[in-house]
This record gives structure tokens, C-alpha cells and sequence, in this order.
């Protein structure tokens, strides 16, 4: 199936296989446990059921998730009946025996899910003569009446294809998880895309691998007691291609990947990320790694203002993200802390090595429950519904006290016998019909809302640019384009000439009325003045009086000068 | 990848000091002006990384100066990090006394700060001349303040900032993905033409409906494309090196000689249904596609399937399906190269148009991904049975109303009723068709926070967009057992009270041995209610249907 993609896609599934990584708290571990099984040269992936829906749910290892009940699914992978049914956890393992499922909801014999196509519905086997006959015992036991079990009855299920977010929600929780509403926006913001190569430090329970190999189809992660688990994970998911798994302190070894180079030479090569997630106690321990190039001197870059590439990280350990592919695009980092100390920690840190657009959000997320609304009455054995009914009730409340009243004092046999109020009520309103669009529809939030997961800071780290890329861009642009870079140039670009670089704004050209108008007031201001000269000259007036002139023409010229005096 | 380098004719975002972005395509050979922050030749940009920061330069000289990440910083910041560290001293406590007795300790406050136009001592027409003269007048504006020593530092600051935000002439090159689209379509421009969607809305969207590179996708989008290009960029189709014009045109002879059978990709497709003849993707133009004249080397030309409502729904009344007259070989030689031409053309587009359909009408969707103004549940009626098993459906509609009711179409005793009352109840046209074949219905809100990260004075933004809310509804594609299914297990409300359980077993009989379990718990009250009665469908529960309650009751 995989294979009919191939080749009239545009995409080239990459061949650079990421690398995951992950450590931190194990700060001793010198012991690196590299699961870089997957040969750079593939040039496929096998087929996971993550990635392709199979046509029908096959015998394999990777899991299938069991639907039982909204929230409450079990990721389950299915084996012929003789194999020993592999588990991936206690709480699978507790509904799985035999290669049969038993849940509430009935038993469930593998081969009865095998073969059908994902999506499926699935009806619970008839009980087995065992059980039934256990049954039958216990209930004679309680004094039940054997007859009254419904042997035909069956409950059913869903098996669905696995997702990660699927699989997210049928975790056991093992460690904290990073949900779908911010794994998504994450590989969103960091534009994770088919081909990118993406570092996960501290992959925890994996979820966010799912999420990312997708996104990336190309991978990525890693905890001390937790990598084999998530190697065997991941590999039974069929991901192995796509996710290479490195088991390492990143705070202090970095993130170079052990590669072998040819014959038995073992290389430290940068994984040539374009994207990094870090789910780190103390990411800023680990962004010094996160460098372009190996600088011998911790020096600063030179400021010549074209060099904006962070400084190298303290200490010995210098390394490059990306010498091949990823120094010619921008890297862009997400971590994942939920204090707000390491925020400002990590942020200052970011600042300090040259990443910009430095962002901090948090991503609220919550579920809406909708049901339909039946308000309970009187009938039901609650309280009213309306005013209307409170006053109604009341009344025959009265009434009936009265009747019972005079049913006491005239000592019974009262031919109209009357009900209580509760009963009348009853009769009265008979229960309307409740179909399914009966009763108003209202919504809740879900009971429990995760109001805080992490902070999650994004940065990006531009592309190294130097004095030479400078010039080489700049003889690129002389080869392509007409040139006109730092040199005012003739007009050709717009009309008259000028150069249009200067901030220069062009003057709009007036139009015949406004040029008249200019005019018209250009010689009335004449006039004025000449006029006022004129009587200055004549009379010499006070100077109270030439100020208060003064100020006439500069108010119809309606202008600014006072303002600024005001 | 598209990043490494501003490319001829490709669009950028420029973000202004100001926090205002402003979409340019970049042309070489002309001026590209950004009001009164001046302007500056477009090749000046031409082959330059992304992400970077530029100042545009004063005249005498022209062009752009490239401003290093530790000045941008540090005018963002509004002082270098250094000096941020020691500014903490902000929430440092004053001895305002000798004696602790006198006076304790009192926070540095800005009670002493009073509001006085006359503290700057510039005139109007001084700050307007500075205003001409360009950078660094926020400066000589910040020495000419009289009361500026009043100010605390944070204050202080945050003024600088202010100032220097109004005067630099400063901008930032970022690429113009879906991201930083989305962005500035909600901000600066029409939100409501792509149905405010937030970004984090469509990510969860691409991550719900499982959206990854090989699977075939059917997409409702009336956000312009915004939805259609966020999920190509998922798929690697988004990225296209624009190649020069001879290349193209060598690519368009190749494809009118290929035969006009030629197989379109099955895999890794997204196929549109739009309710317009044509559709409407004008937003797939920032990443050079143009449905109107359509690049055939973009990954889009041929992985993006467009038909419309009519084409799904009643292919037989829509014209454009008509096979056209087939003219033989013999007589097409005779017409003249432009007939023929011709003749090709229209025949070409009937296969791939008939093609397209007939593939659509086939089904075998991996996912199903809507945004749109139309009736959520009138569009699902007609897409669900499309999908794949197990197929992921995610839809968007800005106000909750709507994915309210679509929820409720779902909901337990929809399905109930659906099941006990045939196909006839809700095969109505508002309706959504058959209930049952969608499983666990949710609803999703999700909006993020931004916050500000300054040392000392980390807080939320103190704003942020309003409007719609924007409300994602997911389901999951199932298939139905044929034949009916019962509820059956262990209930947590199962000790029931002696009448009820008489009751129950009538009613049982009634309803044929369905829902046994689960009436009876109904019966109990509202115990267990909430468990299956959530947005409905529960997996293994089905409720009672009430109707059948009552008329066993009678």
C-alpha cells in the first residue's frame, strides 16, 4: 500500500532519520543506549497502522484501540490464538486472556475482530457453555431463576485504527503527558512538516513522538527506565523507521548523534534539526548545545552586525545542529515547563543566545458535554417545574385538606372520593412523549478540566548569515535583477526618475479645482496684507491693537500656530 | 525548503516596529514602502534568510542595514539583559525612616507621578521636526522629559519602549506560512472571511482528524482555503520553488503531449467539495497557487481535487459531467490546430472532472475536515458515509450553537430512536442521516494565552481578540453491526428497588430483549444518567429509548 505512494508523490520521504533524545534527571548515566537500527537508506517506511489504516484489522503487534465506552479505551494489539498474547500494560493485560477480551460489555474473541475492517462494531460472543453454567450455579446459589438469563443478549464494541491521539487517551498515564491541544499547536507553531527533522528531549510517555513522527513522518525521543519501553513501543508501532530513539543526558552531552560513518567509524554527526521540542526540567541547561557551528573559542561573534549566531555554549562541548541541511534554514524551538520560573530562566537564556521572536503562551483547552435538558416534575418526584405548578399544586393542596376534612368530621362514605394532590398530578399530566429532540439542549464543561498543563515557550533561531552569504547574495541579485540595490538608479522603475528608495514620498498631484482654490487664497492673503500695510500706515495704531491683527489672518488661516500656543 | 531564502515573487510578512504585519510580495526591481517608516529597494531583500531584522536606512544612504539578534533584543526589551537582571530592583523595599519605628519599609509607588503636559518640554513643532529627522528621536524626546526621574524603571522602561517603537524604522522579515497567516488575516484584516480561526483551532483540527502525508482527505472549506492550505502544508504540498518561466513552460508542453489518461495520485489528496461552480481558494495565492491559472508544477496542481455540491449529490443533473462528443481520429485531423486544441481541452477536463467525482463517490476518505458558513449536519449527512472505517471527522463552525445541535444528532437517544424507529425519523433534510455511524462525538475549545516574559513582570497579555469562540466538533467514522445490539454489562446503578425491577422486565419484553440493562437504570433515576447521557453516544451503552418506555408503560 505504502509502496503506491512512492513515487508520484512530489514529496521525498526523508532520508536523514531523526534522532530523539532525551535525558536529564539521570545525570549519571554514561551508558548511551542508541536504538539507531534504521538504515539511513530506506527509503520507505514500513507501513505503521499509525500512518496507514490497514484494510482490515490484522494479526500484528502494533495496537488497535478499543473502544468500550467514551474515555475509556484500551489500546490492544491482536495475536494469532496460540501466540502468547503480548501486553502493553497491566490495564490491557487485565482485559485480555487467551486471546480472548473480556469486558463488561461481554467477551470478545480475538478472531472475532481479526479480519474485519477497522471501524467496526463489534457484538460480544455468546457466553460459552462454561460460563453460562457457571453463572447458572452462582444464581441458584442467590435463589435466582435460572430461566430468566438471556443467553442471546450481547453487548458490543469498536475497534478503531490507532492514532496518536487515540493512543494519548488510552495511555496509562505514566508520566505527565503532553494532550493533544498543545501537542497540536506545538508541531503547528513549529511548522513541523513532512521532511522536517525534529529532536524531542524528554519524551516522557511518548505521545508526543506519535504526534510528531506523524506531523514529521520522520522522527524522533528518550528516560532511564523508560527508553526500553519506548523502543519496544515504538518499534512495535511500526514507527521504527522514522523514529530513532537516543537514550542521553542532552543538559550535558548535547545532542550530536552517534552515527556510524562508513566502516566501523563512529561519528558524531549533528542530526540537522529544523525543529526542537524539549520537555526538560531545566531547558535552559540544554540550549547552549543547541549551536550552529563549532567555534574552537567560546568568543563572542564579532559585531559586525551580520553575524547574529548565538555564542557557543559554555565548557568543552560545542556542537552543531545542523552543519549539512539546517544551517541554511531557521530552527525553531519549543519547551515545555510548567513553572513559571523556568519560563523567565529559559527565556533569558533564549535571549541571551541570539533566538528571536521569543513567545510564551499557554493553551486552555476544554471539552463541552451537551444533553437535553428534561426538568423532572412533580410526576417524577420532584419539585415544580414552573411558578404556574408551585401555585397549582398548592391550591389542591387546600382543596384536599378541606375534603379531608369534611371526609373526617362526616365520617366517611363520600360518594366523591378524592385524590391526593401527588396522584392527581399525575393523572393530569400524564408524561408527554419524550423523544430524542424533547427538552431544551444545554451544555456543560467536562468534569474535570486540565486548566494548567505548561507554559510553552517558542523561539527561532534565524539562519546563520554572514559576511560572505552577504556578498554571494548580493552577486545573485546583480545576475537576476536589474541591480538596483544600493544605488539610486535611473527611472525606469516608476516614472520620473527619481529614486524611490530615499523615504521620499511622492506629492500627489493636485487637481485643477485644488490648484485654482490655492490660488484664489494665495491672492486673497495677498490682498490682506497689502491691505493691512496700508492701514498700518495710515493710522498708527497702539500695539495692543497691530497684536490683536496680527492674530486675525493666522486664525482664518485656520492653522496650527495656536494650537501649539495652547 | 522554503525557508532557507526570500525568493523572487514569493509573499513575505513584514512585522513592523509598531507589532502591525504587512504582507508584501516580493518583486525584484522596485521600492517597497512601509508608510512612515520609510522605504527601501526590494533586491535589497532578494536571497536574504528569513527572520531576520533590518533597519532601513536614512537617506543620504540607501538600502538596509542588518540588525544583529542582540540589538533587536535589546530594543525590544528596552534595555540590554544585563541591565534587566539588575532592574529587578523594582519590588525592592525603601527604608523610608531612619528607623524601622519611623517609617518602615514602603514600596517604591508612583504616587509622586503626576500627569503634566508640560513635563515634556519639546514643543509641538520640535517633536515634529525630530519626527522628520527619524531614528533616534525617541531619544532626544526621553532627555527633554522633565519629570522623567519621577518615573520607576519599570515605568520608565516600558516609555523608552513606547517611544522607541513610534520612531525606529526597523522591520522583521518572517516567511508567510499558515501560521503567520492565519494571524494576520484575524488581526489585520477580514476575520470573518476565514471564520476567525484561530491557529490553534486549525492545529487541533489537523491533529484530530489525523491528518499525516499518504492519506486522502475530504475537505469542506469556505475560509477561502485557509483550512485547505493548512492541511497541504501537513501533507508537504505547500512548498513550491517558484522555477522560472521556461521551465514551466517546458512542464506545460510535457503535460498537453502526455496521454490524457494520466493517472492523478491516489494517495496523499485532498479532495475539495465547494458550493460554487468554481471554488474559492484565493488564499492559496500567498503560497503561489492560483486556482485561476494554476502552476502545473505545483504539488497542488495535481493533489487538490476540487467538486461541488452538485457534482456529489446529483451527478447526473450537473452538465458539466456530460461526456462530450467524441469526434474520431480521422475527422480530428482534418479540424484546424485550434479545434483540436480545443477538443482536448474540454475532453481533458471532463476526465479529470468525472474522475474526480467518481473517486469521491467511492468513499474511502481517511478524514474529513470542514469549515464552513452551511448547516454543519446537512454536510455531514452527505460526507460520513464516504469515509473509511474508523476515519477521523473533524468540523469548525465559529459560534457553538451550531456544533451544539450537530452534537445532539449524535446524542444517545438520537441514536435510540433511530434504531427503534427505523430509517424513517430522522431522515428528514435538516437532519444528519444516520446517527449511529458516528462514534463518540466531542466538542473542542481551545484558545491560547500569551503572556509577557519580562524579568520581574511575567503576566498574561493584558488583551487579547475576542469574537467568536470557535468550536471544533470531532467524531469518529464507524460501522454499525447489522442487525440490532444490546447493552450489556455491569452497571454501577444496578441494585434496583423492588418495583422497578418488575418493571424493568416488562418493559423488556416489551422492547424486545433491547436495552435491558440500561432502561432499568433509567428507571432508577438519575444515578448512572450521567454517564451515557453526555454528548451521547457512549461506546457499549445504549440508553432506553423513552418512547419505548412509555409505551410500555401504557
Amino acid at each position: 500500500m505504502r509502496s503506491s505512494l512512492g513515487p508520484k508523490d512530489k514529496l521525498t520521504v526523508p532520508s536523514v532519520i531523526p534522532t530523539t533524545f532525551q535525558s536529564l534527571q539521570q545525570a549519571n548515566m554514561s551508558e548511551m543506549l542508541e536504538t539507531g537500527k534504521a538504515p539511513v537508506s530506506k527509503p520507505l517506511p514500513a507501513p505503521s497502522a499509525f500512518l496507514h489504516t490497514p484494510e482490515s484489522i490484522p494479526y500484528s503487534s502494533s495496537p488497535s484501540i478499543i473502544h468500550l465506552k467514551r474515555d475509556l479505551l484500551v489500546p490492544l494489539s491482536f495475536q494469532s490464538d496460540n501466540a502468547e498474547p503480548e501486553t502493553h500494560d497491566a490495564r490491557a493485560a487485565a482485559y485480555n486472556s487467551k486471546g480472548v477480551l473480556n469486558t463488561r460489555f461481554g467477551d470478545f474473541p480475538h478472531s472475532s475482530i481479526v479480519g474485519i475492517p477497522y471501524g467496526s462494531q463489534v457484538r460480544a460472543a455468546p457466553l460459552t457453555n462454561n460460563q453460562q453454567n457457571r453463572k447458572r450455579k452462582r444464581k441458584q446459589d442467590t435463589g435466582e431463576d435460572v430461566a430468566t438469563e438471556p443467553t442471546t443478549s450481547t453487548g458490543f464494541l469498536h475497534v478503531l485504527a490507532p492514532t496518536a491521539e487515540l493512543w494519548t487517551a488510552s495511555l496509562p498515564h505514566r508520566t505527565q503527558v503532553v494532550y493533544t491541544p498543545d501537542s497540536s499547536f506545538i508541531l503547528h507553531k513549529l511548522q513541523v512538516r513532512p521532511g522536517s527533522v525534529l529532536i524531542e528531549a524528554g519524551a516522557g510517555s511518548g505521545s508526543f513522538t506519535h504526534a510528531g513522527a506523524r506531523a514529521a513522518y520522520s522522527g524522533f525521543e528518550f528516560h532511564k527506565e523508560r527508553v526500553q519501553k519506548l523502543t519496544d513501543e515504538i518499534e512495535r508501532h511500526g514507527l521504527d523507521g522514522l523514529v530513532e530513539i537516543v537514550h542521553r543526558d542532552v543538559c550535558k552531552d548535547g545532542f550530536l548523534v552517534t552515527r556510524k560513518v562508513g566502516k566501523q567509524e563512529e561519528e558524531d554527526t549533528s542530526p540537522g534539526a529544523t525543529a526542537v521540542f524539549l520537555d526538560l526540567p531545566a531547558p535552559w541547561l540544554a540550549l547552549p548545545h543547541l549551536t550552529r557551528r563549532t567555534r574552537p573559542t567560546p568568543s563572542l561573534p564579532t559585531s559586525t552586525g551580520l553575524t547574529p549566531s548565538p555564542s557557543p555554549g559554555p565548557g568543552a562541548s560545542v556542537e552543531k545542529i545542523g552543519e549539512t541541511t539546517a544551517t541554511a534554514t531557521a530552527v525553531r524551538i519549543c519547551t515545555f515547563s510548567p513553572c513559571i520560573e523556568q519560563v523567565t530562566r529559559t527565556v533569558s537564556v533564549l535571549r541571551k543566545l541570539g533566538w528571536v521572536d521569543i513567545e510564551m503562551v499557554e493553551v486552555q483547552h476544554r471539552r463541552i458535554e451537551v444533553r437535553r435538558l428534561n426538568p423532572k416534575g412533580y410526576e417524577d418526584g420532584a419539585g415544580p417545574r414552573t411558578v404556574g405548578e408551585a401555585v397549582q399544586r398548592l391550591k389542591w393542596v387546600g382543596k384536599y385538606r378541606d375534603h379531608k376534612r369534611e371526609k373526617d368530621s362526616a365520617d366517611s362514605t363520600i360518594a366523591t372520593v378524592k385524590q391526593n394532590p401527588t396522584e392527581a398530578w399525575k393523572t393530569q399530566n400524564n408524561r408527554e412523549k419524550k423523544g430524542a429532540k424533547a427538552g431544551k439542549i444545554v451544555t456543560r464543561i467536562e468534569p474535570e478540566i486540565k486548566s494548567h498543563t505548561s507554559y510553552l515557550v517558542f523561539a527561532v533561531l534565524p539562519r546563520e548569515w554572514t559576511a560572505e552569504d552577504e556578498a554571494a547574495a548580493q552577486t545573485l541579485v546583480k545576475q537576476t535583477t536589474k541591480g538596483v540595490v544600493d544605488a539610486p538608479v535611473d527611472g525606469n522603475l516608476k516614472g520620473n526618475g527619481k529614486p524611490k528608495w530615499k523615504g521620499e514620498r511622492e506629492e500627489k498631484p493636485m487637481s485643477k479645482r485644488q490648484v485654482k482654490k490655492a490660488e484664489r487664497e494665495k491672492r486673497k492673503a495677498e490682498e490682506k496684507r497689502l491691505e493691512r500695510e496700508e492701514e498700518m500706515e495710515d493710522e498708527s495704531a497702539p500695539p495692543a491693537n497691530e497684536e490683536e491683527r496680527d492674530d486675525i489672518p493666522g486664525a482664518e488661516g485656520g492653522n496650527g500656530k495656536i494650537e501649539v500656543d495652547g | 525548503m522554503s525557508e532557507e531564502r526570500i525568493l523572487p515573487y514569493t509573499y513575505l510578512l513584514l512585522r513592523l516596529p509598531s507589532g502591525a504585519p504587512r504582507v508584501v510580495r516580493l518583486i525584484p526591481d522596485v521600492t517597497i514602502s512601509l508608510g512612515k517608516f520609510g522605504s527601501f529597494p526590494s533586491n535589497a531583500l532578494l536571497y536574504r534568510p528569513y527572520n531576520l531584522t533590518f533597519d532601513i536606512l536614512d537617506s543620504p544612504a540607501v538600502g538596509l542595514r542588518l540588525v544583529s539578534a542582540e540589538e533587536a533584543t535589546r530594543d525590544i526589551l528596552g534595555g540590554s539583559e544585563d541591565a534587566e537582571a539588575e532592574g529587578t530592583g523594582h519590588y525592592d523595599l525603601e527604608i523610608a525612616g531612619d528607623s524601622e519605628e519611623d517609617g518602615g519599609e514602603m514600596m517604591r509607588t508612583n504616587k509622586e507621578t503626576i500627569d503634566d503636559p508640560l513635563s515634556q518640554k519639546l514643543s509641538w513643532v520640535e517633536i515634529e521636526q525630530l519626527k522628520k529627522q527619524g531614528t533616534g528621536s525617541g531619544r532626544r524626546l526621553l532627555e527633554s522629559h522633565t519629570a522623567i526621574h519621577q518615573k520607576t524603571p519599570f515605568a520608565l522602561q516600558k516609555y523608552t519602549l513606547r517611544k522607541t517603537k513610534k520612531f525606529l524604522r526597523r522591520f522583521t522579515v518572517l516567511p508567510l506560512t499558515v501560521t503567520s497567516l492565519t494571524t494576520y488575516l484575524l488581526n489585520s484584516k477580514e476575520p470573518i472571511k476565514i471564520l476567525e480561526m484561530r491557529s490553534e483551532t486549525i492545529a487541533v483540527m489537523l491533529s484530530l482528524a489525523n491528518v499525516h502525508y499518504g492519506g486522502r482527505y475530504l475537505v469542506i472549506d469556505e475560509s477561502g482555503g485557509l483550512l485547505v492550505s493548512a492541511i497541504a502544508e501537513r501533507l508537504g504540498l505547500l512548498e513550491h520553488t517558484p522555477t522560472d518561466s521556461e521551465e514551466s513552460k517546458e512542464q506545460d508542453t510535457v503535460r498537453k503531449r502526455c496521454p490524457p489518461d494520466t493517472p492523478l495520485p491516489t494517495a496523499n489528496t485532498i479532495t475539495l467539495i465547494h458550493p460554487n461552480e468554481q471554488p474559492n481558494l484565493s488564499l492559496l495565492k500567498y503560497f503561489s497557487y492560483d486556482t485561476n491559472n494554476p502552476t502545473a508544477s505545483h504539488p497542488l496542481h495535481t493533489h487538490l481535487k476540487t467538486l461541488n455540491w452538485l457534482q456529489l449529490v446529483d451527478p447526473s443533473a450537473d452538465s458539466s459531467l456530460e461526456k462530450p462528443e467524441e469526434i474520431p481520429a480521422e475527422t480530428l485531423a482534418t479540424l484546424k490546430g485550434g479545434k483540436r486544441a480545443a477538443y482536448w481541452r474540454k475532453r481533458r477536463r471532463w476526465e479529470k472532472t468525472s474522475r474526480t467525482v467518481a473517486e469521491a463517490q467511492n468513499g474511502g476518505f481517511d478524514g474529513l475536515l470542514i469549515a464552513a458558513f452551511m448547516d454543519l449536519k446537512g454536510i455531514l449527512r452527505h460526507t460520513v458515509p464516504l469515509l473509511k472505517g474508523s476515519a477521523q471527522i473533524v468540523a469548525y463552525s465559529q459560534n457553538r450553537e451550531a456544533v451544539i445541535e450537530l452534537a445532539d444528532c449524535y446524542s444517545a437517544s438520537s441514536k435510540a430512536e433511530w434504531m427503534n424507529e427505523g430509517e424513517g425519523v430522522a431522515d428528514d433534510e435538516d437532519g444528519v442521516g444516520d446517527p449511529t455511524i458516528v462514534l463518540a462525538p466531542t466538542i473542542h475549545e481551545t484558545r491560547v494565552r500569551k503572556w509577557q516574559v519580562l524579568p520581574g513582570r511575567t503576566h498574561p497579555a493584558m488583551t487579547a481578540r475576542g469574537g467568536a469562540e470557535g468550536v471544533v466538533f470531532a467524531g469518529t467514522r464507524v460501522l454499525p453491526v447489522e442487525g440490532k445490539v444490546e447493552a450489556r454489562g455491569r452497571f454501577r446503578g444496578q441494585k434496583r428497588r423492588q418495583g422497578d425491577s418488575d418493571n424493568g422486565k416488562d418493559e423488556e419484553a416489551a422492547a424486545g430483549g433491547r436495552f435491558g440493562g440500561q432502561k432499568r437504570k433509567k428507571g432508577d433515576g438519575d444515578n448512572d444518567s450521567d454517564e451515557e447521557a453526555a454528548a451521547g453516544g457512549a461506546g457499549g451503552v445504549m440508553p432506553a429509548p423513552p418512547l419505548e418506555q412509555v409505551k410500555a408503560e401504557v
